[in-house]
């Protein structure tokens, strides 16, 4: 089976990529997809040491807090050991373990919200993504006072290390349409939700439309089934052999940067799982050319 | 209490957005105009936005007995 294989860019937002995908199987684009949330290390803040804090907040939870906070990891990822070696690892290894500082007291009549930008970095490679995610909110008299660690990990660990807040495929939805036989209320129920859809079937008469924007097609699936039923004017279905992918970082890598580290993850797996066959094989005695 | 640092459905980081939004609500915009201009579209993120109550502001008052 030799299907000619392409890749599409649809759309290139700093934090989103949306590709078609053709000519691949879905066993391997859903397990592109799975290894986007779960085998992708990015940088986190694992450990914290907290030697001062009277703010309302408890340790555990700014720790928490903290731990949520996206940080660059574009450079990490080549600097720091993988986390399979880190995990047991001792946190004053600085191959393993990124320093992240925060100190903050307010005087007798001083308030303040405590940033991410506050955080003082030792590693300028990791730092926050963003700068104005409120931490704590301080009254007078309050101090704050701790060390971070933050470490690579995998999504599979630890939801903090997910470097994708979406990565999905579906297939591409394809409208086929004749002007003439079209119903009257299949055409108003499709305006109620598309109707930019509408505007194209009314201007070109007759044809087919592949959907490639970035729109949810439940509703115009709904219209289809329930109120185009009797005519042939109006046909809605799904090209299983062709995919739209949607990857939304969380700010940490670029989107196309976690699609190559989920593909190496993938043949990394893949390589593995051949050198234990062969290691299998050996041991029983069976040659192989 | 204070602002959630993700959206606790899809972990999309929203805490940056939050002092955007309070400050133009409040300013008497439509909170709906407020989400489509930062760019939040899924409904997950969105209510997490539109319905915290910061009461962090009247519960930092008190003081932790260590």
């Amino acid at each position: 089976m030799t299907e000619k294989r392409k890749i599409r860019l649809l759309e290139k937002a700093p934090n989103k990529l949306r590709f078609l995908v053709e000519g691949f199987p879905l066993p391997l684009v859903n397990a592109i997809r799975r290894a986007c949330f779960t085998d992708v290390p990015i940088m986190a803040i694992d450990y914290v040491e907290v030697f001062e804090n009277n703010t309302v907040l408890y340790d555990e939870i700014i720790a928490h807090r903290l731990a949520l906070i996206p940080l660059t990891s574009e450079e990490a990822l080549k600097k720091y050991k993988r986390p399979e070696n880190c995990r047991e690892g001792d946190i004053g290894d600085t191959n393993c373990y990124a320093v992240l500082r925060l100190e903050v007291e307010t005087g007798p009549m001083e308030e303040r919200i405590v940033y991410s930008g506050d955080l003082e970095t030792f590693d300028p490679d990791v730092r926050p993504v963003y700068d104005n995610i409120p931490i704590v909110v301080m009254a007078p008299d309050q101090r704050l006072r701790l060390q971070a660690y933050a470490r690579l990990g995998y999504g599979k660990e630890h939801a903090k290390w997910m470097p994708v807040s979406v990565a999905a495929h579906k297939y591409v939805p394809i409208v086929e349409f004749d002007v003439n036989k079209i119903g009257e209320e299949c055409l108003s129920c499709i305006e109620m939700s598309y109707p930019w859809l509408v505007e194209k079937i009314k201007k070109s008469k007759q044809g087919r439309i592949e959907i490639l924007e970035d729109i949810n097609t439940s509703a115009l699936y709904w219209c289809a089934q329930r109120k185009c039923t009797n005519n042939e004017g109006f046909k809605l279905h799904y090209d299983d052999k062709r995919f739209i992918m949607t990857i939304e970082s969380t700010g940490s890598l670029s989107p196309k940067h976690i699609v190559l580290e989920a593909v190496n993850a993938i043949v990394k797996k893949a390589e593995n799982l051949l050198t234990q066959l062969d290691k299998i094989r050996k041991e029983s005695g069976e040659v192989r050319g | 209490m204070i602002i959630p640092i993700r959206c606790m459905t899809c972990g999309t980081p929203l805490a940056q957005y939050w002092e955007e939004f309070q400050r133009r609500v409040k300013q008497g915009e439509d909170p709906e105009k407020v989400l489509d201009d930062i760019g939040l579209k899924r409904y997950c993120c969105r209510k997490t936005l539109l319905a915290h109550v910061p009461s962090i502001y009247e519960v930092r008052w008190f003081r932790r007995v260590l």
